[in-house]
């Protein structure tokens, strides 16, 4: 089914030579190292902005009329999903939030409202619109209308209760006081108002993250047609992925309309990308969880 | 194409819309078991509607002869496709009977293809018309994986109802023991399959789920069509 539906999608494997091993990453069309060339869109953006810009271009040049994204709520750092259909919204919206933010649940308000929608999401969520596409049950109008995928990379994702105690926890840190949240190098930081550092290693998350996650194989979003995520790229950029060949397609008439500067992804740390890549999936293969593998034949 | 309809236990909503499908795509419904007596003329296709008591033996062989009239076979609706308000709302009613006596129809004979739905819109059956007269496969398919035998559950009256009231995990969702894919193991609770994705917030017809990162079911509103296991990425992979 997974074959059909990159067949469906006109998704193609490289021939040889690759930057990264789709066996880890999935199959792709490109990869490149990106960044928005708007200097406000990567301040306010997590890494270099990659998808906001991404987002900011569809909605102006008028291919999607409103994009799915997460902005934050009134409690410090917990996400909400919201519909924007402005580039100041997305703006706000930009950046990353380390815990659940049910994106999907608006799809069907999206694809009512409007005529042709994007959807930022994790993996599992991407995934989840993939599904809707083909099982029209649910949803209706969703293959038609939803024009834009794009996947963040994720290793885990927390419950916001989880996530409060993780920085009380282990940075001694009040979620209010938190400036800037990231997962690199192995390591989740955050910045706090008054400019101090402070780190653990990721190994730590595991016991705070969504019991899912563990039973979960795709660092890279591997049903989008956009993949972006920070693994792999040097600080303030973005490893893209592009995986339709409408991914492919808007990613480089961003790029002619100078809103993306790329470089080769060589030029970044592919290796790590493709070690976390295998570390997720090993993951899944080492988890306890007796259930999860039959039903997903093609899961590890 | 031919089209016939057998309803069993069921509402009739199923087999209204399928009329107006039918109408819409141009096909011919031949026989329908609401209208006509006796048995299913040599049709194209068989929609089966509704769900059938386990202890109605008339029922099961009305059943079986109907399914050999037919080259495909279509469950239509979620009383028939995956056990639906025949099974969650009639069936498990009554606290002293044992769990698991009324089945979707599915349980009782080999099936092509399943439509779920409470009921499944005009235009969900007119798109699966379509599908099955131009022999798309591709488009077919999602139908076929959910005409498949999940759970493998065999009607032999596992659990006795404990109580009148119905448990959230026992009836949706990703630990739904009855549309659960097999998962047998009490271990799992729901919260170790869902992501959070909202998607089955978004795909619910009633709007019975809440959610605000994991979904919660008000049972109150809940019409049982089983559509927020179907959609949920973590309940089958597409
Ligand atoms: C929980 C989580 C774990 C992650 N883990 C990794 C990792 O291990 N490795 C890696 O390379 N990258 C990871 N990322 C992705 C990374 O943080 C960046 O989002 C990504 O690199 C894109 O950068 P950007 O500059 O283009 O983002 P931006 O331009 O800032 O855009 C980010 C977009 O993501 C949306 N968003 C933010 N939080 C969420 C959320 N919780 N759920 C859904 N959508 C959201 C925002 O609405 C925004 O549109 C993770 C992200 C999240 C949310
Ligand atoms: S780790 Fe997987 S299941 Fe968990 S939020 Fe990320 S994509 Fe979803
Ligand atoms: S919660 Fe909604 S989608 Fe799920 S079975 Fe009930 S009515 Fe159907
Ligand atoms: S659809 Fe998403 S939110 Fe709903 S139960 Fe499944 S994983 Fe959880």
């Amino acid at each position: 089914m997974r074959g059909l539906l990159r067949k469906v999608l006109g998704r193609s494997r490289r021939d040889g030579g690759e930057e990264l091993d789709p066996e880890l990453v999935g199959p792709y069309r490109s990869a490149y190292l990106a960044r928005a060339t708007d200097e406000r869109v990567r301040e306010a953006g997590q890494d270099g902005g990659v998808t906001t810009a991404l987002l900011t271009h569809a909605l102006e040049e008028g291919l999607v009329e409103a994009a799915i994204v997460a902005t934050t709520g009134s409690d410090p750092w917990k996400p909400e999903p919201t519909v924007v259909t402005s580039p100041e919204e997305l703006l706000e919206a930009a950046g990353s939030k380390y815990a659940i933010s049910p994106n999907v649940s608006l799809l069907e308000e999206a694809v009512s409202a409007h005529e042709s929608v994007a959807l930022v999401g994790t993996p599992c969520q991407v995934t989840a619109v993939r599904k809707a596409e083909r099982y029209a049950h649910g949803v209706a109008d969703v293959a038609e209308r939803v024009r834009l995928l794009v996947g963040i990379f994720c290793s885990e994702n927390l419950e916001y209760e989880n996530l409060q105690r993780l920085l009380r926890e282990e940075l001694g840190v009040d979620p209010s006081r938190v400036e800037r949240m990231d997962i690199t190098a192995g390591k989740f930081t955050v910045v706090t108002e008054d400019g101090e550092e402070r780190t653990v290693p990721v190994s730590r998350l595991s016991r705070y993250a969504n019991e899912a996650c563990h039973f979960c194989a795709d660092l890279t979003a591997e049903d989008a047609d956009v993949s972006v995520g920070s693994t792999g790229a040097p600080d303030g950029w973005n490893v893209v992925l592009t995986r339709t060949d409408r991914g492919e397609e808007i990613l480089q008439s961003a790029v002619d309309a100078g809103r993306l500067e790329t470089r080769e992804v060589s030029e970044g740390d592919p290796k790590v990308l493709e070690r976390l890549a295998r570390d997720k999936r090993e993951r899944v293969r080492d988890s306890r969880c007796a259930t999860w593998r039959p039903y997903h034949p093609s899961g590890p | 194409m031919r089209v016939a309809l057998l309803s069993l236990m069921s509402c009739g909503s199923c087999a209204e819309n399928l009329e107006l499908a039918c109408r819409r795509t141009g096909h011919e419904l031949a026989w329908s078991s609401l209208t006509d007596d006796g048995e299913v003329p040599d049709v194209d296709v068989l929609f089966v509607e509704g769900a059938v008591d386990f202890e109605d033996a008339e029922a099961q062989e009305r059943l079986e002869r109907a399914v050999t009239s037919a080259d495909t076979v279509v469950t239509l609706g979620s009383c028939a496709a995956t056990g639906g308000f025949a099974r969650h709302a009639i069936g498990m009613r009554e606290p002293a009977r044992y769990h698991f006596t009324v089945f979707p129809a599915a349980k009782f004979a080999g099936t092509d293809y399943a439509i779920p739905g409470c009921p499944p819109t005009e235009d969900a059956i007119a798109a699966f018309l379509r599908a099955l007269e131009e022999g798309d496969e591709d488009r077919l398919e999602p139908y076929r994986v959910l005409s498949g035998d999940f759970h493998g559950l065999a009607p032999d009256l596992p659990a006795p109802v404990r109580g009148p009231e119905l448990e959230v995990e026992d009836v949706l969702l990703t630990s739904n023991k009855d549309l659960c894919l097999g998962c047998d193991l009490d271990v799992i609770e729901r919260d170790l399959f869902c992501v959070g994705c909202g998607t089955c917030a978004a795909a619910c017809p009633a709007r019975a789920i809440e959610l605000d990162e994991k979904p919660e079911v008000r049972q109150e509103r809940c019409i049982r069509c089983g559509t927020c296991f179907v959609v949920c990425p973590r309940s089958f992979r597409p």
